[in-house]
């Protein structure tokens, strides 16, 4: 019992210090893909290969545009980059699986708003 | 994982919404020195859906081009024997070419090559048809039977299988003996998660797979390839389950594999028909009354797949089964193996008939003879079996297999049976009472020792095979007869005491020798001897006192009947690129000598010179597709029972007798197969083609007495009395030919496997000396749907219709044409958190039967709901319910060339069971996908 008042505990800690920061986008990306798996439970090896590896790209893509310090740039490539993403998941995943990842991206948006509604308060 | 980063980099991320169809195509080389990887087999898997496959080969060039590519990502797979298989991801947007594949040398040896993900159904190599089974999708709880049955080419009916047009005499679990070779026990037992391919093949004798001179002499065999990742580690599972009306089912098995060593053990006891092993009979006696009184004919006439019986998908009575038995396979360093198994059961059963056989006796007459039994029987079996090889060194090897099997069946039987004329007068009737005690045992011992020489090609071997094997019996008859044509009745008491001891003894000496690169000389000497003797006395016996009294000499005999043969044997066999030739030659000198010692005696001695040719071609076409032609000549000698001179009155109102005279028999058989896949489409074709013709064919001559008179010997008989006799006849014919043809269903998830049979049978026999013949026309046609989706949708749907037209020359004008059609359905779905449900349902309609109240149909219903739970969902809770119509019947029908016979017997309706069952499954290098999917559970109790 005292182990899980512990583990109870921790648990809030850490939730209220992820609601009182910011998520850079990165993170957006890791969460997006643990949803992802945790959503689409039928994902094959093979998927889950595929998956991670465009994950790693477009990360590394974010990364480099962000080092490059053009925000401008950053503005008018991310959503390409996105795109992409989106473009390469629509010929790993069935379609079924398709329209849950669909789901996720919708549920993370209507998050994000309700976040940027909250944070300009 | 570099060459996908590569792949996965350049490949355009730019997407089209375009329904295009795309090609993809590419050229494979040898790493080393460019040279094309001709037959390359390619494998393109679309990951979206991994049942989505395409196959191709590379060309001579090495060259492959894939069409009709929808837009995805694909996994590429590329294998090729010597090679190390090569796997990549391909995403398809747009006409591709890989241009240049480079494959590596596999410096490995060939067992060890093993590709993931490589799902081409069906692969012919040579002799061997290799099934993947990842090609045909099974549920968790699928043993290797539900599997194989879901192949192309493979049919499972009542627990016999086929494969090939063939029945499967022996089941290897990867090339190693599974409890001998009792094909259910592996096939029942071995759970199809474990599997990885099936190969069907015609296994060659020891001799020949050591010699390379292959001598024809072979077995239609199933291997069981299992996964790699599966073997090393412990599964298995127990049930228990009890049910309504006292019904019960307990079992289990339980299975310990590593590197070195494996050890199966199982078990199992219930009263609902359930045996998971085959029927092993040395005593001729376990198929029930069928057996007993009525010797001498070589055949039913039907012969498989012809106008044979066919029952309603149970075993005929109702059964109490127990059984247990324990296989070892151990290699004991690198050059001793050794393979053992015990295996005991024991079968109570009870089984009513009723049966109606019409005798034909000219162009309008029959005879009509019907009957009604009731019997209970207990069998009771032990075998021991092993295998020892031992490598001496690395040219010398002895293999050393000894049996011993012991079985004992008491028997109690109460039979009423009358004769009709077709106008309905009663010719006689009987009513017996029949008890029987009966036991046997065959010890047999094999040793072979192999000599392989320096030169290549070069090779010695010997065999000698022993075998001793004794039967005893007591049996106690009381008969009351009625003969209505001449008023007359008589009773039998008797006594019966039988002993049937016999020996046999067999050498085989073997040389090979190579004659240049492409042919192999084989020269050998084959020499056999068998003895059995048959004591039968029968006394008098009297009922009230119990005790036995005078013997009677007419009904006692001991008789004794050697059989010798020496035969040299001479072949030549020849292996080009594509064709493989083998031509051989005996001459069979054989002396087949019999002795009468009471109540008379007499000698009789028969010496038969034969020249048996045989011939065996495999002409290979193409990587996919071969014909193979084989032809052989053998000769059979009759049985001691044909020959012995005894009458037996076991059922008073047909006699039988042996006939010492009889002649060895001759049989020309040829047989033709041709295998074609294609994987590209992953079509399967399969034909098979057979011709037996046998000369002195061993048939039967029934005469029907036609007035009161005595038999030779002093035996009384009665007007109406059926007397039947073996005789050699010429002019058996029994063509057969099955074609199978298997093609995926795409839009079902399945695969649809078609089958077309035609037989005929010409089985000539002797009614009151006139000759009748038998042409019995049988066409079978099937269609199975095999669900390939996944391990929670598992279905199967068969089609099944049998036709036969049996013409008598006796009765020209008669049309006995009869029809059995079946429709089945296997369902297994697994639905919400670990819930299963099960359902079994066939329809079996029978029609133009003469008996009009067999003409039916009905519908045999199974079914269950279980849910799973423990960790990894290992057990199981299940309620089912057998036959929940209430309409299971047996029904049953033979040909023969003097009558045919129509049974109808009692079997298992209509029981509710609740089972549990635990499954273990504990691979120490499994890979955790299969694993811990599912743990696997109960199987219905109801197959």
């Amino acid at each position: 019992m005292k182990y899980i008042l512990i583990l109870l505990m921790t648990l809030m800690v850490s939730g209220s210090m992820a609601q009182g920061q910011r998520m850079n986008l990165a993170d957006r990306m890791d969460r997006e893909k643990k949803m992802l798996y945790d959503s689409i439970a039928d994902l094959s090896d093979d998927q889950k290969l595929l998956i991670d590896q465009v994950y790693l790209e477009v990360s590394s893509s974010v990364q480099a545009l962000q080092d490059s310090g053009d925000m401008a740039l950053f503005r008018e490539k991310l959503p390409e980059i996105q795109e992409k993403k989106v473009n390469a998941f629509r010929d790993i995943m069935s379609e079924e699986q398709f329209a849950r990842f669909e789901e996720i991206r919708e549920q993370m948006r209507n998050r994000m708003r309700r976040r940027g509604n909250r944070d300009n308060q | 994982m570099k060459l996908l980063l590569t792949l996965v980099m350049t490949t355009s991320f730019l997407w089209s919404a375009s329904a295009q169809e795309f090609v993809l195509t590419g050229t494979v080389q040898d790493a080393e020195d460019s040279s094309p990887v001709t037959g390359a087999t390619i494998l393109l898997v679309n990951v979206k859906d991994s049942t989505l496959t395409h196959n191709s080969a590379a060309d001579d060039t090495g060259r492959f081009r894939i069409t009709k590519l929808s837009q995805a990502f694909y996994k590429l797979t590329i294998t090729s024997i010597a090679y190390e298989p090569y796997a990549t991801f391909v995403r398809i947007t747009e006409d591709t070419d890989l241009k240049v594949i480079r494959m590596n040398p596999d410096t490995r040896i060939l067992e060890e090559v093993q590709v993931k993900g490589q799902v081409v159904p069906v692969e012919v190599r040579g002799d061997t048809t290799s099934m993947a089974a990842d090609a045909y999708k099974t549920n968790p709880d699928a043993t290797a039977e539900d599997l194989v049955a879901k192949m192309p080419g493979i049919i499972v009916n009542q627990g016999q299988v086929q494969a090939q047009g063939e029945s499967v005499q022996k089941v290897l679990v990867d090339g190693k003996e599974f409890f001998s070779n009792d094909p259910s026990l592996a096939l029942k037992n071995i759970p199809a998660e474990i599997i990885d391919k099936i190969e069907v093949f015609d296994q060659q004798s020891e001799q020949s797979r050591f010699s390379g001179f292959d001598d024809g002499n072979t077995t239609k065999t199933i291997n069981i390839v299992t996964r790699q990742e599966m073997r090393d580690g412990e599964f298995g599972r127990i049930y228990a389950g009890a049910g309504t009306d006292q019904r019960y089912s307990i079992g289990g098995n339980f299975n310990s594999f590593d590197e070195s060593r494996r050890i199966s053990v199982l078990g199992m006891l219930n009263n609902i028909n359930q045996q998971n092993f085959s029927g092993d009979d040395l005593l001729g006696v376990a198929s029930g009354r069928s057996s007993r009184g009525r010797r001498g004919g070589g055949g039913m006439g039907g012969g498989s797949g012809g106008a044979t019986n066919f029952t309603g998908g149970q075993q005929n009575g109702i059964s109490d089964t127990k059984s247990f038995g324990i296989n070892i396979d151990e290699e004991v360093g690198e050059k001793l193996k050794i393979n053992g198994s015990y295996f005991f059961n024991r079968v109570d059963n009870d089984n009513i008939q009723l049966r109606s056989r019409e005798t034909f006796l000219g162009a309008d007459s029959s005879q009509i003879y019907d009957e009604s039994s009731s019997v209970f029987s207990m069998n009771r079996s032990h075998r021991v079996n092993f295998r020892i090889e031992y490598d001496i060194d690395e040219r010398n090897s002895v293999l050393f297999t000894p049996s011993f099997n012991y079985q004992d069946n008491n028997s109690d039987e109460f039979i009423n049976g009358f004769t009709m004329t077709p106008a309905a007068d009663t010719v006689n009737s009987s009513v017996s009472d029949y008890q029987s005690e009966r036991n046997g045992f065959t010890a047999n011992a094999r040793i072979l020792y192999r000599h392989r020489f320096e030169k290549r090609g070069r090779t010695f071997s010997v065999n000698l095979d022993g075998r001793l094997n004794d039967s005893e019996g007591e049996s106690l008859q009381a008969s009351a007869n009625r003969y209505f044509l001449s008023g007359r009745s008589d009773s039998i008491n008797q006594l019966v005491d039988t002993s049937n001891p016999g020996r046999s003894f067999g050498v085989n000496i073997n040389y090979t020798e190579p004659l240049g690169e492409r042919m192999q000389l084989q020269m050998g000497y084959e020499f056999d001897r068998n003895g059995n003797d048959s004591q039968k006395e029968t006394f008098s016996y009297d009922p009230f006192m119990e005790v036995r009294q005078d013997l009677d000499t007419a009904l006692s005999n001991n008789f004794t009947a050697r059989y010798e043969a020496h035969r040299p044997v001479a072949g030549l066999m020849w292996r080009m690129d594509k064709l493989f030739l083998r031509a051989g030659i005996s001459f069979q000198h054989a002396i087949l000598k019999s002795e009468q010692e009471f109540p008379q005696t007499g000698n009789i001695e028969r010496t038969f010179n034969n020249v048996l040719p045989s011939l065996m071609m495999r002409y290979t076409f193409s990587r996919t597709s071969n014909l193979r032609i084989f032809y052989r000549t053998s000769t059979d000698a009759p049985s001691v029972g044909q020959l012995q001179n005894v009458v037996d009155n076991t059922n008073p109102l047909f006699l039988s007798i042996g006939n010492p005279s009889l002649q060895q028999s001759r049989t020309n058989f040829v047989v033709s197969r041709y295998s074609s896949t294609n994987p590209d489409k992953s079509t399967t074709f399969f034909l098979l083609g057979m011709v037996r013709n046998t000369a002195d064919y061993v048939t039967n001559t029934t005469y029907i007495v036609g007035q009161d008179s005595v038999l030779a010997g002093g035996v009384g008989v009665n007007e109406g009395t059926q007397i039947s006799l073996p005789v050699n006849v010429n002019g058996y014919w029994n063509i057969r030919s099955l074609a199978t043809y298997g093609f995926p269903v795409t839009t079902l998830k399945s695969n649809l496997n078609t089958t077309l049979g035609l037989t005929y049978v010409r089985t000539p026999g002797l009614i009151n000396q006139q000759e009748n013949v038998s042409n019995s026309y049988n066409v079978t046609g099937g269609l199975v749907v095999a669900s390939n989706i996944s391990e929670r949708v598992d279905f199967t749907l068969s089609y099944n219709a049998d036709y036969t037209i049996v013409r008598n020359t006796l009765q020209p004008e008669l049309e006995d044409d009869y029809i059995q059609q079946s429709v089945g359905a296997r369902v297994n779905l697994i639905f919400g958190k670990g819930f299963v449900f099960r359902t079994d349902i066939s329809f079996l309609d029978y029609s133009g039967y003469s008996d009009e109240s067999l003409n039916q149909n009905f519908t045999l219903w199974n079914a269950s709901i279980g849910k799973k739970f423990l960790k990894e969902d290992r057990g199981e809770f299940k309620i089912s319910v057998f036959d929940l119509l209430k309409e299971n019947v047996s029904i049953a029908r033979v040909n023969t060339e003097s009558y045919f016979e129509e049974s109808r017997t009692n079997v298992l309706q209509q029981y509710f069971m609740a089972t549990f069952t635990y499954t273990v499954r504990n691979f120490t290098q499994g890979n955790g996908e299969r694993e811990n999917r599912w743990g696997g559970g109960g199987r219905p109790p109801m197959d």
